[in-house]
């Protein structure tokens, strides 16, 4: 009889593993690569593809373009805003539903519904929510007397409205992983605390938010990777505007490619916003998630 | 330093019970342990001392001052809970210092305070070190220090020593007491643990269903359980119960067991003939006899050999009924006769 063969943990790890390394290899690194190869090169559609090597000039024409450092801007502040907001919203919302109160299991499984509505449909949401003519903020002026129309998509406030939009979106993740964390905290450390006589807010301080810091490191660098790659909520809110004011990274390197077909300066400048998202997510772990593994 | 007095407590949650109309005192300096099943309102007893819990009706004195409403820091308590918990963030001396916060005591003061805490429990080494970096016993030790180190009137204790392995709860339950004889505050210790009762209290209150069953020295608990229920929880391994009733057969007096034909000969006159009864005996008071004057003939069930001594668990009428032996030559489905002392019984 023919006796099976022992296979060491890693053997059977990658062999386990294999069907999401292809899948990878196809979505990931072969894309990845490509636009790598593409951003070297001046690609022309017109009288035939053609592609033009140039080295690394689509890069140096990158950081000297204007338009480069206008998104790099807009999306800094989006993606600021919209992670303080999210991670704000969340915990509000995990700290109040860890509360009892009537038809908490009900308000509780309702609360998840933003997240999981398409950003699609969000942006077409919000559009209508922050416009002058149709918009939530005008009725709001209106009832307290007011006659004009506040428009939040123009030039002032539509990255406000953005990243209240994708705060709105993300926040109830958030709350459900605050929420399991919170659900963790002995009851008793409140009296403990309550002994020690701690104000709310200290006994929030020290002990519901200890247990919460490692998940709102992660959110914080989950929510701003995804802010900063976020294209479709953009593109059917603001489509970048008025004029370029909400234009992000994400919505500029959209234009450039697919727009206007520069393929070979769109994907350098892709190239920058891969930099800009792992740098951050880096260095926001070593400034703070190191500190939290100890 | 306080004497505490419950005044028909009652604390009710809906409408259940957790404690009906308690009346309790513990005197100045006493070591008074709070004993019973889980959910016989010995913690809920607990967190009305601290002010963690306002009761539904009934007073609270501290030195016969009314604290009933009292928000719990106000009233000077000190309070260990289950596991020893401490704030997880904060190392041991911040976690002791948290203690002091919110006192008028100056920085110098903070610190003799807590060097001289952190050397009666012997933790000078552990002070820098986070909770999750201590043992069990190490983290009790702390959260004791973080008790005393305010100099409470009041020292409450709910089952601390619960989460512990029983070598580590045998050290910590001396140095406890020891450490209470030293400081004489006035204590009161939660357990479901009859052991820690029985080894640690100056007096044992047993509680059940929300009430005291009764209150004493241990040494009364054991002797002179007043109610059945006390009977059965104090004492390890625990008491015998036959159900039978009293009869009087040509001036002799006999237990009849219920549905056996077994009948145990008493020793004294009883009074209260032809009524069921619960007849109770320790397994230390009953012995394994070979003549023909015994009072019950048994089957064993299980033998737990202790090494000193040999429990023999005897499957008796769908009971159990436990005897201590030292003769170690007895097995499982063996026949055994039991002679019990008639001098140490108890009815119920």
């Amino acid at each position: 009889m023919r006796q099976n063969k022992e296979i060491s943990d890693l053997k059977f790890a990658l062999f386990m593993s294999l069907p999401v390394i292809f899948f990878l290899i196809f979505v990931v690194i072969y894309p990845l690569a490509y636009a790598f190869w593409m951003s070297l090169h001046k690609v022309s559609m017109f009288g035939g593809l053609k592609f033009k090597f140039i080295g690394f000039s689509n890069y140096l024409k990158v950081v000297t373009n204007e338009k480069f450092w206008d998104a790099l801007f807009v999306s800094i502040r989006f993606t600021i805003e919209s992670t303080i907001l999210t991670l704000l919203l969340g915990l509000l919302i995990a700290l109040i539903l860890s509360k009892p109160f009537k038809y908490k299991t009900l308000i509780r499984s309702m609360i998840i519904i933003p997240w999981s509505i398409s950003l699609y449909g969000c942006g077409i949401m919000w559009a209508q929510i922050g416009r002058g003519q149709t918009g939530l903020f005008t009725a709001i002026y209106h009832l307290f007397g007011g006659d004009d129309k506040v428009n939040l998509i123009g030039k002032n406030y539509v990255i406000e409205l953005l990243a209240l939009g994708n705060a709105w979106n993300l926040s109830p993740l958030v709350a459900f992983f605050l929420l399991s964390n919170i659900s963790t905290i002995p009851k008793r450390l409140y009296d403990l605390a309550d002994i020690d006589k701690m104000s709310n807010f200290e006994k929030f301080w020290n002990v519901t938010f200890p247990p919460l810091r490692f998940t709102i490191f992660v959110f914080t660098c989950i929510t701003i990777v995804m802010s900063l790659k976020l294209h479709d909520f953009i593109f059917t809110l603001s489509q970048g505007g008025p004029g370029r004011v909400s234009s992000t990274l994400t919505y500029e390197i959209y234009k450039l490619s697919f727009k206007n077909m520069q393929l070979g300066f769109g994907s350098a400048m892709s190239f920058y916003l891969l930099f800009l998202i792992v740098g951050s997510t880096l260095m926001l772990y070593w400034l703070w998630g190191r500190r939290l593994e100890k | 330093m306080a004497k505490i007095e419950l005044k028909n407590l009652t604390k009710q949650f809906g409408d259940k019970f957790a404690v009906k109309d308690q009346n309790l005192i513990v005197n100045q300096g006493e070591f008074l342990i709070l004993l019973g099943p889980s959910g016989c309102g010995k913690t809920t007893t607990l967190n009305c001392i601290a002010g963690l819990e306002i009761p539904s009706s009934g007073e609270i004195f501290f030195n016969n001052n009314d604290v009933t409403n009292d928000p719990p820091h106000s009233r000077n308590v000190a309070m260990v809970f289950q596991s020893a918990l401490l704030y997880p963030h904060l190392n041991c001396k911040q976690n002791i210092l948290m203690s002091l916060k919110k006192t008028n005591l100056s920085d110098d003061q903070k610190e003799q305070r807590i060097s001289e805490s952190a050397s009666i429990l012997n933790i000078k080494e552990l002070m820098h070190k986070k909770p999750h970096q201590l043992s069990g016993g190490e983290r009790q030790r702390v959260a004791t220090a973080k008790a005393i180190v305010r100099q409470p009137d009041v020292f409450l204790l709910d089952e601390p020593m619960a989460a512990l392995d029983a070598a580590l709860r045998q050290t910590l339950r001396s140095e406890l007491v020891n450490l209470q004889k030293k400081l004489n505050t006035t204590t009161v210790f939660v357990t479901h643990d009859q052991v820690e009762a029985m080894t640690m209290g100056d007096r044992i209150a047993v509680m059940n269903d929300g009430k005291v069953e009764q209150i004493g020295t241990p040494i009364e608990i054991y002797n002179k359980p007043k109610t059945k229920f006390v009977a059965g929880f104090v004492g390890s391994p625990p008491m015998n119960f036959l159900n039978g009733k009293i009869t009087n057969k040509d001036g002799n007096y006999l237990f009849e067991v219920n549905s056996t034909m077994d009948n145990i000969l008493l020793n004294k006159d009883m009074k209260d003939i032809n009524n069921y009864r619960t007849l109770a005996f320790r397994p230390q008071h009953a012995s394994i006899v070979n003549d023909n004057n015994y009072d019950l003939e048994l089957k064993i069930y299980g033998i737990e050999n202790l090494g000193k001594e040999l429990i023999i668990i005897c499957e008796y009428n769908n009971d159990k009924i436990r005897i201590i032996t030292e003769n170690p030559n007895y097995k499982i489905n063996d026949l055994i006769k039991i002679k019990i002392n008639k001098n140490k019984i108890l009815f119920f």
